[in-house]
C-alpha cells in the first residue's frame, strides 16, 4: 500500500467512525445514558465482535492491518490531550463538600474493590494471564481496574440530574475526585510493577514519579501563575501561547513515560497543575476539547473496539468468569461506598445512590484496560470482560439512581432551592409554567402568564429556563462551568421578573434554572413535578421544519402532561379585549377556559366568543361543562361575553378579519383554523402568520380536569 | 453527620491506617500464596508455520500458517495458508477454540473460507498438538481426508 492509499484508508476510516460514533452515541442519549457510552460501543460494533463477525472481508477493507499504526498514534494523542482536558477540570472546589467523609468514602471505596480485584486474581490468574506475567502485577492491575470510578461521566451524569448542588452531589463529585487522583496513582504503581515485573524492581520509577510530581507542583505550578496573571493582563490566549502550552502536555507526557509510568500521566499532571483562572481554564479547554472529543476520541474507541472480541466469550465457563469480574466490580464499589458511607452517619438512599454513582467507571476504565493489554498484564479474554464490566457498570447507573432516587426527591435534597420554591407548592392550586429561552425578548410571554394567573394569591408562575447540555465531556458541562452558567441566567430571569414586576407585588413568580439533556423531556417532567396547571410557552420557527408546532415546541406538545398553550407576540401590550374562535372541540374548550379566566381576572375585560358555522342551520353548542361554568358566572361578568354567530366557509378568513379589532385571539389547536399540528405544510399555520394580534395557541392534555376557570371560582374574591 | 470524621483527628488517622494496613496485609498474603502456589500458563500467543509431512494422499503438502492467540488456558487461533497470510487484505478470523493444557492444545473449529489442503477445500479442522521446545508437533484432521496429517512447527515464530 502506498503512502497516499495509506492516507485515503486513515481517512475512510475515521469518516465512519466518527459518523457511526455520533449516531450511536445520540442513540444511547435518547434511552438516557451518556452519550460516550454510544461511542464506546459503537467503536466495538466496528470491531470483530459484530462488523468482524457479520462481514469479515468488509471490516478488513475498513480497517486494512496497514492503517492500524498510524490509528494507533492518533487514538495516543487523543487520549494524552483528553487526559490533559481531565486534569484541567480537576477544580479544588470540588473538594469542598463534606472533605473529611468524602476522603474516608473514596479512599474505603477504593480499597474494597481493590482487595476484591488481588482476591479474584487467586481464581482468574491460573485461567486467564500467561507465565510471562507476575502474580503481583495482574494482582495490582486487576485491582486497580476495579477500583476506577469516573470522573468524567460521573460528574455528567450529577449534572444531568440537577444534583451539583447537593448534598449528595457535592460529596459525589469530592469522592470521584480524591478517587480519580487516588486510582491514578495505584495504576501509576500498577504499570511500575508490571514493567518490571516486581514491587522491588518499581521502587526507582516510583521515586522519579514523586520527584516529578513535586517539581510540578512546585516549579511549574508558580511559573503557571504567571502565565494566568499574563492571560488576565491581556485578557487572551494567543496562538502562540496555546503552542506553548502543548509542547509542555506533550513533553510532561513523554517525561512520565520516559520514568516509567505512561504517557497518559504526564498530560493528566499538567492539567491538574495548572492555574484554575476561570478565562484562561475555559478558553484554553474550549479550543483544545472539539478537536479532541470529536474527532481523535472516538478514533481511540474504535482502536479499543477493535481489540474487544465479544466472540472470545464462546462458553457457559467463560461467561461465569465474565460474571464474576463484574459482580466483583459491582460488589466492591457498591458495597465499600455504601459501607464507608453509612459510617459517616449518612442515610440509606443516599449511601445506596452514592454507591451507584461511584460504581460508574465508563471511559476512564477503557483507558486503563487499554493500558494493561499494551502492556500485555491482561489478556485479549480478559480486556473484552473488562469492557463488559465497565459498559454494564456505566449503563446501570442511570437507571438505579432513578430507581433509588426519583427526581421529586432529588428535589427536595438540593441544598439550593429556588426561592419560595417548596413552600410555593403547599399553598398554590393554579400554576403556570413558562419555560423561557431569552429572557430579554420574552417579557410577553412573562406578561401573559401573569394576566392568566391573575393577582390572585394561590395562583402563581414558574419561569424556567434551562440549560441545555449538548456537548460530551464539553467543559462547559462541568460541574463549576453549569454552576456559573445557572447564576447567570438567574440573574437575567430576575431583571425579567424586575422589569415586569414592580417591587413588592405579592404575585408568586419562581425562577427556575435546570440543566437539561434533552429540553422537551426535561420541560414535560418539570411540568409534571410542579403539578403545573398550563404550560405557556413562546413560540419560535424551527429551523428545518415548516409547521410552526412543529420543532421542539412540537416535542412538547406531544409529550407535556399538562395543558399547552403557544404564544405568538405580536407586541401585546393591553389586554382588554379578547376573542376565541370556537367550534365544538377538546382544544377549543380550553382555549375558552383560558379566555374565561382572563375575564375573571381583570373587571375591564372583554371577551368575543365567535362561533363559526358552514351554514345558518348548523348547530355550534357550546359543551356541556363550558356551559356549566357560564352557568356560574355573575351577571357582571357575563355582560362582558359576546357570543355571536357567523357563517363562513372560510373560518381562517373569518378569524384573521375578527382579529383586527383584539389584543389577544386563542385558538385551539384544531383543524378548523390550520392549527391541528399533524398537519404540515403552508397552510398549518395560516392563522398563525396572517392573525392581525397576538395569538395564544391552545392544546388540552385532559377531557377530565378542567383548573383554569374553577380554580378562579372557588379562590378568593381577588384583592382590590 | 458522623463528628468522627475530623480527617486529621487522631481516631481517623487510627481508622486510615487500620483500613491501609490491612489492605496491604491482604494484598501481601494474596501476593505471596499467588506467587508461592499458582501458575500461569506458558506463553504459546504468535503464529507458526506448520509444515506438513507427506503421504501417499498428499505428496506435496504446503506448509500452513496457524495464528494462535492466546488467553491464558484459552486458546483460539486460526489455521490459513502461508500465501494467503502474506496479503495485506487477508483476514483471518479466529474460528478454531480450544485449551492450552501444557504440554497439549488441542483445537477444533473451521478452518479459513476457501483453504485448500493437498488439493481438497476444506472446511472443520481438529488440531491435536504437543507443545515442546518452542515446537508444535501432533496432528491435523479434516473430514475430507481419509487419513490425519502430521506436522511440525518450525522454530520460527511470526510475532503477533
Amino acid at each position: 500500500m502506498s503512502q497516499t492509499e495509506n492516507v485515503i484508508h486513515v481517512l475512510e476510516a475515521i469518516v465512519i467512525v466518527i459518523g457511526l460514533s455520533r449516531l450511536v452515541g445520540y442513540g444511547f442519549e435518547r434511552i438516557k445514558q451518556p452519550l460516550v457510552i454510544g461511542e464506546i460501543v459503537a467503536g466495538i460494533m466496528l470491531g470483530p465482535s459484530l462488523l468482524g463477525w457479520l462481514l469479515p472481508a468488509g471490516q478488513a477493507a475498513l480497517f486494512p492491518a496497514e492503517i492500524m499504526p498510524s490509528l494507533n498514534v492518533m487514538s495516543q494523542i487523543g487520549l494524552i490531550f483528553f487526559m490533559f482536558l481531565i486534569g484541567l477540570e480537576l477544580n479544588p472546589k470540588y473538594l469542598k463538600g463534606n472533605i473529611d467523609i468524602a476522603i474516608l468514602i473514596s479512599h474505603v471505596s477504593i480499597l474494597v474493590p481493590f482487595s476484591m480485584g488481588s482476591v479474584l486474581a487467586l481464581l482468574l490468574y491460573p485461567r486467564l494471564s500467561n507465565g510471562e506475567v507476575s502474580f503481583t502485577a495482574f494482582a495490582l492491575f486487576l485491582g486497580a481496574a476495579m477500583a476506577i470510578t469516573a470522573f468524567p461521566v460521573l460528574a455528567r451524569i450529577i449534572t444531568e440530574n440537577n444534583l451539583q448542588k447537593s448534598r449528595l452531589g457535592t460529596l459525589a463529585l469530592t469522592c470521584a475526585a480524591v478517587d480519580d487522583v487516588t486510582a491514578w496513582c495505584l495504576l501509576a504503581l500498577a504499570i511500575a510493577v508490571t514493567r518490571t515485573n516486581s514491587i522491588l524492581g518499581a521502587v526507582p520509577t516510583i521515586i522519579w514519579s514523586l520527584v516529578y510530581i513535586v517539581l510540578m507542583v512546585t516549579l511549574m505550578q508558580r511559573f503557571l501563575k504567571k502565565l494566568a496573571k499574563y492571560y488576565e493582563r491581556t485578557g487572551k490566549l494567543s496562538q502562540l501561547l496555546v503552542a506553548g502550552i502543548y509542547i509542555v502536555v506533550v513533553i510532561s507526557a513523554l517525561m512520565t513515560e520516559i520514568i516509567g509510568i505512561h504517557f497518559i500521566f504526564g498530560a493528566f499532571l499538567f492539567g491538574a497543575v495548572m492555574p484554575k483562572n476561570v478565562g484562561l481554564t475555559r478558553e484554553l479547554a474550549e479550543k483544545t476539547e472539539d478537536f479532541v472529543l470529536v474527532f481523535l476520541l472516538p478514533v481511540f474507541f474504535a482502536y479499543s473496539g477493535l481489540k474487544t472480541q465479544v466472540g472470545l466469550l464462546n462458553s457457559p465457563g467463560k461467561w461465569l468468569l465474565c460474571l464474576a469480574v463484574i459482580g466483583v466490580a459491582i460488589l466492591g464499589k457498591y458495597v465499600g461506598t455504601y459501607v464507608a458511607a453509612r459510617v459517616s452517619g449518612i442515610e440509606h438512599r443516599e449511601s445506596s445512590a452514592l454507591g451507584w454513582l461511584m460504581n460508574t467507571r465508563g471511559l476512564t476504565e477503557l483507558i486503563v484496560l487499554n493500558i494493561g493489554l499494551e502492556l500485555k498484564v491482561i489478556t485479549p479474554l480478559l480486556f473484552t470482560m473488562l469492557v463488559i464490566m465497565a459498559l454494564v457498570t456505566t449503563f446501570m447507573t442511570s437507571p438505579l439512581l432513578e430507581r433509588i432516587y426519583p427526581k421529586r426527591l432529588m428535589r427536595l435534597d438540593v441544598v439550593d432551592t429556588e426561592p419560595s420554591d417548596d413552600a410555593s407548592a403547599a399553598v398554590m392550586p393554579y400554576r403556570v409554567l413558562v419555560p423561557v429561552v431569552n429572557p430579554k425578548s420574552q417579557k410577553g410571554l412573562l406578561k401573559l402568564a401573569l394576566e392568566i394567573a391573575g393577582e390572585r394569591p394561590l395562583a402563581g408562575v414558574n419561569l424556567l429556563n434551562l440549560v441545555e447540555m449538548q456537548e460530551n465531556y464539553a467543559f462547559s458541562t462541568t460541574p463549576t462551568e453549569i454552576d456559573r452558567l445557572i447564576e447567570k441566567r438567574r440573574d437575567s430571569l430576575q431583571q425579567l421578573i424586575d422589569s415586569e414586576v414592580s417591587p413588592g407585588n405579592s404575585r408568586a413568580i419562581v425562577p427556575m434554572v435546570r440543566v437539561a439533556n434533552d429540553v422537551a423531556r426535561e420541560t414535560s417532567e418539570i411540568a409534571q413535578v410542579e403539578r403545573t396547571n398550563l404550560l405557556l410557552m413562546g413560540w419560535h420557527r424551527p429551523v428545518f421544519d415548516q409547521n410552526r408546532l412543529g420543532g421542539r415546541v412540537g416535542q412538547i406538545l406531544s409529550s407535556a402532561p399538562t395543558d399547552v398553550a403557544v404564544f405568538v407576540d405580536r407586541n401585546l401590550s393591553n389586554l382588554d379585549q379578547v376573542l376565541v374562535p370556537y367550534v365544538a372541540s377538546l382544544h377549543n374548550d380550553l382555549a375558552l377556559e383560558l379566555a374565561l379566566r382572563l375575564v375573571l381576572n381583570s373587571p375591564t375585560r372583554h371577551l368575543k366568543v365567535l362561533r363559526l358555522v358552514p351554514d345558518s342551520q348548523s348547530d355550534c353548542e357550546f359543551s356541556r361543562e363550558f356551559s356549566a361554568l357560564m352557568a356560574q358566572m355573575l351577571p357582571s361578568v357575563k355582560a362582558r361575553i359576546d357570543t355571536p354567530i357567523q357563517v363562513t366557509h372560510d373560518p381562517i378568513a373569518a378569524v384573521v378579519e375578527a382579529s383586527r379589532s383584539v389584543d389577544l385571539t386563542i385558538a385551539g389547536a384544531s383543524r378548523e383554523w390550520g392549527l391541528e399540528r399533524q398537519t404540515l405544510g403552508r397552510y398549518a399555520d395560516a392563522l398563525a402568520t396572517q392573525c392581525y394580534s397576538s395569538l395564544l395557541i391552545t392544546r388540552k392534555y385532559s377531557q377530565v380536569t378542567s383548573p383554569h376557570v374553577a380554580s378562579v371560582l372557588t379562590a378568593p374574591v381577588p384583592l382590590p | 453527620m458522623c463528628s468522627f470524621m475530623n480527617h486529621f483527628s487522631k481516631k481517623s488517622l487510627i481508622f486510615y491506617a487500620c483500613a491501609i494496613g490491612s489492605v496491604l496485609v491482604l494484598f501481601s498474603g494474596v501476593s505471596r500464596y499467588g506467587r508461592a502456589n499458582l501458575s500461569a500458563p506458558s506463553l504459546i500467543d504468535g503464529a507458526y508455520v506448520l509444515d506438513i509431512d507427506a503421504n501417499q494422499e498428499c505428496p506435496n503438502p504446503e506448509p500452513l500458517l496457524l495464528k494462535v492467540q492466546q488467553s491464558g488456558i484459552y486458546v483460539n487461533a486460526a489455521l490459513v495458508s502461508v500465501k494467503n497470510a502474506e496479503r495485506s487484505d487477508f483476514v483471518a478470523p479466529l474460528t478454531l477454540d480450544g485449551q492450552w493444557q501444557a504440554p497439549e492444545l488441542k483445537l477444533a473449529g473451521k478452518a479459513a473460507p476457501g483453504l485448500e489442503v493437498c488439493g481438497q477445500v476444506v472446511g472443520r479442522v481438529a488440531i491435536a498438538t504437543q507443545y515442546q521446545s518452542e515446537t508444535f508437533t501432533g496432528e491435523l484432521t479434516f473430514p475430507e481426508l481419509r487419513d490425519p496429517l502430521v506436522f511440525r512447527s518450525t522454530q520460527e515464530q511470526i510475532g503477533e
